[in-house]
């Protein structure tokens, strides 16, 4: 009977102990994050690059036709690959 | 003469000012390389792109939308642009591509990552911008020529024709050093713009 009683709160503070480190390392991550996104704000306020960023936009890296329908196939491929990377590098903060 | 050169320093000032300086441009290229290597990997600048998404979306929508962008008219235009499919706001997709075009022409020697003097060269060319003479969606050495001596007549605040380590502050003491081929503790346009040539062409 005392067995049976314990044995759920023995698992509870297992599991609390356990996810310590991860718990940790989630606010490392954070913070490094916070730090790296101050300190290239500091350099750069721009998130779109400025005049150089006004530039990329124009080149063809940057803006594909729609129009053409092989570049809409691969920009659509290319966009949720991005989003499938994006996911998982917020999934990896908050973990 | 006097209004003459106040009104030419009003003019000119801004990019002195508007330019980070040198320990911060260290500390911003040390953040991004995460792997300590020395250069700034694709995979390092695109989870840099990430957490400056992220700071954009404040929503937390996953979409940069207009009013998220607090920016001056130019990055509006650039907003406009990278906007592909036109529908008022920057997806992770459209965002990414931007982004990647950037490191694109950041990477002036092709080699796939960002030196430390590429890097500095990013942070210049945003203030400065660049014009694509041969259209070929790169950053030649001779189109960078042009954005440096624009450059240098911005950061020459006196307009004497070389640059003191106050006004290019934004240079490390040990880069101006090795600029300053003769020596004599400032730059001419000549040493600014080869130090820079040098520095791609060895890195």
């Amino acid at each position: 009977m005392k067995r049976t009683t314990f044995a759920p709160l023995f698992t509870a503070i297992s599991l609390l102990v356990a996810s310590q480190p991860l718990l940790a390392a989630s606010k490392k991550a954070d913070a490094r994050n916070a730090e790296l996104v101050a300190a290239l704000q500091a350099v750069s306020p721009d998130p779109l690059g400025g005049r150089l960023g006004l530039a990329a936009a124009a080149t063809s890296a940057a803006s594909q036709p729609a129009a053409k329908a092989g570049n809409a196939a691969l920009q659509t491929r290319l966009n949720k690959a991005d989003q499938v990377a994006y996911a998982q590098w917020k999934a990896e903060r908050k973990s | 003469m006097c209004w003459i050169a106040l009104a030419a320093c009003l003019l000119i000032a801004p990019l002195a000012r508007a330019l980070p300086a040198a320990a911060q441009i260290a500390t911003a290229f040390k953040a991004l390389d995460a792997t300590g290597n020395g250069s700034i990997s694709v995979e390092e600048w695109e989870r840099g792109s990430f957490a400056l998404f992220r700071a954009a979306d404040k929503n937390n929508n996953d979409f940069i939308d207009a009013d998220e962008l607090a920016g001056s008219a130019l990055a509006q235009d650039t907003f406009l642009r990278a906007d592909t499919n036109r529908d008022g706001k920057l997806s992770v997709g459209e965002f990414m591509a931007l982004r990647r075009a950037l490191f694109q022409l950041a990477d002036i020697d092709r080699n796939d990552s960002l030196s430390r003097t590429e890097f500095d060269l990013l942070i210049l060319m945003e203030q400065v911008g660049w014009q694509d003479q041969n259209r070929n969606d790169r950053i030649e050495l001779s189109e960078l020529g042009e954005s440096l001596k624009k450059a240098f007549a911005l950061l020459d605040t006196d307009q004497d024709g070389h640059l003191t380590p106050a006004e290019a502050a934004y240079l490390a003491a040990d880069t101006f050093k090795h600029y300053d081929r003769d020596g004599d503790g400032r730059l001419t346009v000549d040493e600014f713009v080869g130090g820079y040539r040098h520095s791609l062409q060895t890195e």
